[in-house]
């Protein structure tokens, strides 16, 4: 096999091949690429990566999650639909308290909490790695050179080799993990009889309607009971309506409905991936990714002995790591769509380099993958999942709340480190025993998982180089990948022009709080009512634009390989 | 006024107080269906529990 040679990896060049399939696709006549581009999409990119805007005013969807805009409040927004929101948007009032505030923060609160997660939550999120410009090595290397450091310690070696080595893994795990399909949420039961009959004694007497009379005044509080019973039930009825509809809309394939949920799901994920299509079941995503040393941490995570120490990583074996590493995302984020919506049956992945500010119709790609249901999850599906529950563990505790112990003195590692700078210590000193206690966990949790680490890697190896007829690259020796060609070539670049100049995709480097930031919000039954009212928006906003173009005729869904045809006819040529 | 008009002038206003909330839903449904949020059978559906006074 062609290839590249890694640890327990391979990846070989076949993917540049055009295997007999993609040979034979037909050339559309009618002009794919105009057809088979975002129909829904306006994609941009951003100091943030790819973002996409739905290009109807208020609501859009980036890379960071489904985003409103325009002074709609933290929590719910109106699509337009205004009498609806106006209404319903408050909500159930049994909703209003702990089922909104526990899971969706506002951005103050988002920027609080922040500073108080560790480095490896940042790069990791909800335990998948984050490729980051902002927590890269070579920022790891300023902040200790500011804080003086001119020689790491044995904790600061220790944390940066355990560091390496998840950022290694994290890619794997993420391609060989299971991914959840959407379930349908059930609404939230009624609140109990107390706690209506307190919100109806709160209601009069805020309005002055209790009687001092207490026959008259039990009674005005048992109609007033009933009254609020009543209107929950109603809004219980309604909201079940509506998740019914939203989610029967997502089973179907409706285009705005499946992108706003797989952009929920996406939200975590490592690479920067922003489903920007869905042509009948053919998912189109459009991915951004860091550069091989924002990527790549240049050193290896050794781990013997119950303890991690770093060595050297040369610059070919960062180079290697850089493509198996994006490729793993790419190929984990199709496998998540799949799992998500198991209706698709193809996901295209169009990766192009962080350039922000850069024309998007010229972004090279530096990556195209077309992923087939059946084929990817049969090579990327590992049927002993034991092992994440002891991934996930360990990262909790490597990423454990006692590095918040310390927060007023920079965090649990930098005010170890001032315990640790010279100054001799009387008697053993409580963080050195939180330290090692958290070490010798975290080394624990690795151990176990390193039993299941061959599956693992024999997932991702599969998945890179089993997969007929799925990779469009061309290997670089320096960067990683070369350009198979611009994201022009396969999204009309007027399209673009015009998403890259609408002012709605303006600010979306800070986005608003909104359902959609984690995944965990697609178990919200508010969650669909809210995407329903963006889907519904942006469907009429999608139609009024479409008939004024076309005069209200929608394009036949395409081919997936027609959707390639600019890449493959230059790869066959090369 | 006597006991007997008192409890039919109560009876009149809580009966004219449901029917403004009845009213009100349904109003409500109607927007739903106009905003293209609900089809026309979970409308009809909704509809016809609030006209049985199930809410």
């Amino acid at each position: 096999m062609l290839g590249i040679r890694l640890p327990g990896i391979g990846i070989s060049t076949r993917g540049v091949r055009v295997g007999p399939r993609m040979a034979n696709v037909r050339v559309g006549s009618g002009g794919v690429r105009a057809s088979v581009g975002p129909r829904f999409a306006r994609a941009s990119v951003g100091s943030r990566g790819v973002t996409v805007g739905s290009g109807i005013g208020p609501v859009r969807v980036s890379n960071r999650g489904v985003q409103l805009s325009g002074g709609i409040g933290p929590v719910r927004a109106s699509t337009g639909t205004s009498g609806a929101s106006a209404r319903l948007g408050l909500g159930p009032f049994w909703l209003g308290t702990s089922g909104r505030k526990g899971r969706y923060r506002s951005s103050a609160s988002r920027a609080s909490s922040q500073s108080r997660t560790s480095k490896v939550r940042n790069l990791y999120g909800d335990s998948r790695a984050r490729p980051d410009a902002a927590n890269s090595y070579s920022d790891h290397r300023a902040g200790l050179a500011a804080a003086g450091v001119q020689r790491r310690n044995k904790f600061e070696i220790h944390d940066a080799a355990m560091q390496a080595w998840l950022m290694d893994l994290a890619p794997l795990v993420d391609l060989a993990r299971p991914y959840p399909k959407a379930q349908k949420p059930a609404v939230p039961a009624l609140p109990n009889k107390h706690e209506i009959r307190k919100s109806a004694v709160t209601d009069l007497r805020d309005a002055d309607g209790l009687s001092w009379w207490p026959p008259r005044r039990t009674k005005t509080i048992m109609d007033r009971v009933a009254e609020i019973r009543g209107e929950l039930r109603f809004e219980s009825a309604v909201l079940k309506a509506l998740v019914d509809e939203a989610f029967a809309r997502f089973e179907d394939l409706d285009p705005a409905m499946n992108l706003i949920v797989l952009q929920a799901s996406f939200a975590d994920n490592a690479g920067t991936a922003a489903p920007i299509d869905l042509d009948g079941d053919h998912l189109l995503v459009l991915m951004s990714y860091p550069s091989v040393d924002d990527a790549v941490w240049p050193e290896v995570g050794v781990f013997e002995n119950d303890r991690f120490t770093v060595k050297k990583r040369t610059k070919k074996q960062t180079v290697e790591y850089y493509q198996r590493n994006l490729m793993c995302h790419a190929a984990a984020t199709a496998k998540e769509a799949f799992c998500v919506q198991p209706r698709l049956g193809t996901v295209s992945v169009v990766v192009v380099p962080e350039r922000p500010g850069e024309r998007l119709a010229d972004l090279p790609v530096i990556l195209g993958a077309r992923f087939q249901r059946e084929e990817t999850l049969r090579a990327a599906t590992l049927p002993d999942t034991s092992w994440v529950q002891t991934w996930d563990s360990g990262l909790e505790t490597w990423d454990s709340p006692d590095d918040n112990d310390y927060d007023n003195s920079g965090g649990f590692a930098e005010g170890f480190m001032e315990g640790f700078s010279g100054v001799s210590q009387q008697g053993p000193d409580p963080r050195q025993a939180a330290w090692e206690s958290r070490t010798g966990a975290a080394a624990r949790a690795v151990s176990n998982f390193l039993a299941h680490s061959s599956g693992i890697h024999k997932t991702a190896n599969d998945t890179l180089n089993e997969l007929d007829d799925t990779w469009m690259f061309r290997i670089s020796n320096k960067t990683g990948f070369k350009p198979v060609g611009v994201l022009g070539d396969l999204v009309p670049a007027d399209d673009l022009d015009a998403a890259d100049g609408n002012p709605s995709t303006e600010g979306v480097a800070s986005p608003i709080d909104t359902p959609a930031h984690s995944p965990e919000a697609v178990y919200d039954c508010l969650f669909w009512t809210e995407a329903l009212e963006m889907a519904e928006a942006w469907i009429n906003e999608q139609t009024d634009s479409d008939d004024s173009r076309t005069g209200g005729t929608q394009p036949a869904p395409e081919s997936p390989d027609s959707f390639w045809d600019p890449f493959v006819e230059r790869l066959k040529r090369l | 006024m006597p006991e007997t008009d008192k409890l039919q002038q109560g009876a009149l206003t809580a009966g004219q107080h449901q029917l403004a909330r009845r009213i009100e839903m349904l109003e409500q449904l109607a927007e739903l269906r106009e905003n293209g949020l609900l089809s026309e059978e979970a409308v009809e559906g909704l509809k016809q529990r609030v006209l049985e006074d199930e809410f």
